[in-house]
């Protein structure tokens, strides 16, 4: 851990893509021979690549750019974020702010529900898993109108639905609605 | 057939009332997505892709046509309105936009900035109407190694005039190589990277990494900065005065061509065309030095700029088949759903969809200004919707568009890989159109590879020995190099 820490974020980012580019490579060996002899099989443009990524990693390693300005600042104001353009309305989060609220968790949490509309989408339906997360996502964004979340979700949902099955003809799964 | 007359049927196409219709729904559409902060054309187009399925083709590039001209405008919109670029290519104008706006005469910079754009995108429709064709007879006679060659080129200039990193730029770039392989090898049979599952056998769709990148990843990035909530000043009037249409005239002329010259280069485009004519406009005027204040020509430059280099980049994508922008890479990739494979044989064997896209870029054009500023006051009202809506909403429309692409839920869960590779890259200040580029470039470019080794019979000289291909590759190593050497003077400079 105490190696980790003392690398710039490129410097993480740059490991990662090299262990990436060395699978890649690894990969890439495994690619069969085709039948014929031919001048250019089908391995040898991912080998290319392979390499190239490994060599762009070392260089990412020895870089220094905004990012890692950017790593800088913040750990000399570790409390203070960056300025946003000046006429945000919302601040910066924080200390006292709830966890569910912070930026980190709502991407998190966006990430997972987005995960699982797409788990749910072909077993309970378009509609309802639609409109749940319309609804659902918009009230954890801290939208507060109930009823008009609710009428947008269910009028996208319905709207959706209605126009591509009947009016374009294209599929979307029904799942438990009977229509 | 010639110029004008072909131009003519184009129009002809693009007048019936249906795609009148489009274009209108494509241009406010447009305007709606572009208006968003973070979302700018390369996520209004990729958005509205889907909808075009099972269109007519020349219905479908109207319509894609008013979707990227309604995208950059909405993008100067809330430059303009909220001092929130949608995209890198309207920062020009909110130097100069934002102030107006703050002394309440928003009305008037949004009115500027259409006519401006108007005047930009009609000068470089008629560049691209006399350079095209030129451009595609040279094309012509370009073989695998040159295509191979041009393409390397397109590609590294894209990196190199991206403001962030270099190796970063190349990052993506390799990446993006990387994701077209995936698949079947069309000439051998050989699965690549598929890791034994049947539904990468045919690769990754380029919507899945457009719509991944560019639209789920811009709602992580705008969950976790925040941006999206700003107070707006009130319209004012859009109407101006005969002097302030005298001030903007010389600035637009000059700014347009400028502009469009930018846009035919490879990786140059709107965010370098719109700077140009902003400082050049800047360097020239008599009142230089209440630039950044509120002067009109500060709104005019950079606009008529940003949309002269959109229509210039349409040269390289029309004539050659090769994107030199991440925008055109998305456009190009609309292109060839709808079963339009642009290139210099389009010009000879389909000039209708040649001319019928010039001829619905220009009707676009005439929309967003016909239509689209009276409506300002109403589309502006969109900025008011909740953000939380939006961001659910976007969500939405990603998933709708893929599904209804393939009808695999597979392919939904590669969109939200894609989208949190997305968020990691803009975090960490990758760029993100050498991806994109890199991502529809690649296969084409490994196919190129290919064929010119094998005429070559395995030897790799022939990417040397052919004059364009030698220059081509001259000017791509070049691209990367002349970034370097600039910072190592700098470096011993200090």
């Amino acid at each position: 851990m105490s190696l980790l820490k003392r690398l710039r974020t490129n410097q993480i980012i740059a490991l990662i893509l090299f262990l990436f580019s060395c699978l890649y490579l690894f990969q890439a060996f495994q690619i069969p021979q085709y039948a014929l002899p031919r001048p250019v099989d089908s391995d040898l443009f991912p080998k290319l690549l392979g390499f190239s990524m490994l060599v762009l990693s070392v260089a990412l390693f020895f870089e220094r750019d905004k990012t890692d300005e950017k790593d800088e600042e913040q750990a000399s104001e570790s409390s203070r974020g960056e300025a946003g353009s000046g006429d945000d309305t919302e601040s910066e989060s924080t200390p006292a702010e709830p966890f569910w609220s912070r930026p980190g968790t709502q991407v998190v949490v966006t990430a997972s529900a987005v995960g699982l509309y797409i788990l749910l989408l072909e077993v309970v339906g378009f509609v309802l898993t639609t409109l749940v997360f319309i609804f659902g996502m918009t009230l954890f964004y801290g939208y507060r109108r109930h009823l008009i979340n609710g009428i947008v979700a269910a009028t996208v949902s319905f709207g959706f639905y209605f126009i591509l099955t009947r009016g374009l003809g294209v599929y979307l799964p029904p799942g438990l609605l009977p229509f | 057939m010639n110029a004008w007359e072909n131009l003519l049927y184009g129009f002809s196409v693009a007048l019936q009332p249906e795609a009148l219709m489009f274009v209108f729904i494509g241009v406010v559409a447009g305007t709606v997505i572009g208006m968003l902060p973070g979302l700018g054309p390369i996520s209004a187009l990729a958005l509205m892709i889907p909808v075009t399925y099972g269109m007519d083709p020349a219905i479908g590039l109207i319509l894609m046509a008013g979707v990227y001209y309604g995208a950059i405008f909405g993008g100067s919109t809330s430059s303009i309105l909220l001092n929130a670029p949608g995209v890198a290519g309207t920062v020009a104008t909110s130097f100069d936009g934002y102030p107006l706006s703050k002394q309440g005469q928003a009305g008037k910079a949004l009115a500027i900035a259409a006519y401006s754009s108007f005047i930009g995108g009609t000068i470089s429709i008629v560049g691209l109407m006399f350079i095209a064709p030129l451009l595609g007879t040279v094309a012509v006679s370009f073989g695998p190694a040159e295509y191979f060659a041009l393409m390397v080129f397109g590609l590294t200039a894209v990196v190199s005039l991206s403001e962030k990193s270099l190796i970063k730029g190349l990052i993506a770039a390799v990446f993006g190589v990387m994701v077209s392989l995936v698949g079947m090898d069309l000439q051998t049979g050989t699965a690549r990277y598929t890791f034994g599952n049947v539904n990468l056998l045919d690769g990754i769709d380029f919507l899945i990494v457009a719509l991944g990148i560019f639209a789920l990843g811009e709602v992580f990035v705008l969950l976790k900065k925040r941006t999206g909530a700003s107070k707006q000043n009130s319209l004012g009037s859009l109407k101006l005065s005969k002097k302030e249409m005298r001030d903007i005239a010389p600035p637009v002329g000059r700014s347009s061509v400028l502009g469009f010259f930018t846009g035919v280069l490879p990786g140059a485009g709107a965010t370098i065309g719109s700077f140009l004519g902003y400082s050049m406009e800047k360097r020239i005027a008599k009142d230089g030095d209440t630039f950044g204040k509120g002067n009109v020509k500060g709104v005019a430059a950079p606009e008529a700029a940003n949309n002269a280099a959109s229509g210039g980049s349409f040269v390289p994508l029309l004539t050659l088949g090769v994107p030199g922008s991440g925008t055109t890479a998305v456009l190009l990739g609309a292109l060839l759903v709808m079963g339009i494979t642009p290139g210099p044989l389009m010009l000879e064997d389909r000039p209708d969809v040649f001319w019928g896209v010039v001829a619905s870029m220009y009707i676009g054009n005439i929309f967003l200004l016909v239509l689209n500023l009276p409506l300002i006051p109403l589309i502006s009202k969109i900025l008011n919707v909740p953000r939380a809506m939006l961001l659910s909403l976007i969500i939405v429309f990603c998933m709708i568009g893929v599904y209804g692409l393939s009808f695999n839920p597979f392919d939904l869960f590669l969109v939200l890989i894609f989208g949190l590779i997305g968020f990691f890259m803009r975090m960490n200040d990758f760029p993100a159109a050498p991806l994109i580029l890199a991502m529809i470039l690649g296969a084409i470019m490994e196919e190129n590879m290919r064929q010119a080794l094998q005429i070559s019979t395995g030897d790799w000289m022939i990417f040397l020995n052919q004059p364009i291909s030698l220059t081509l590759l001259i000017l791509a190593a070049l691209s990367l190099v002349v970034p370097l050497v600039i910072r190592l003077i700098k470096f011993v400079r200090k």
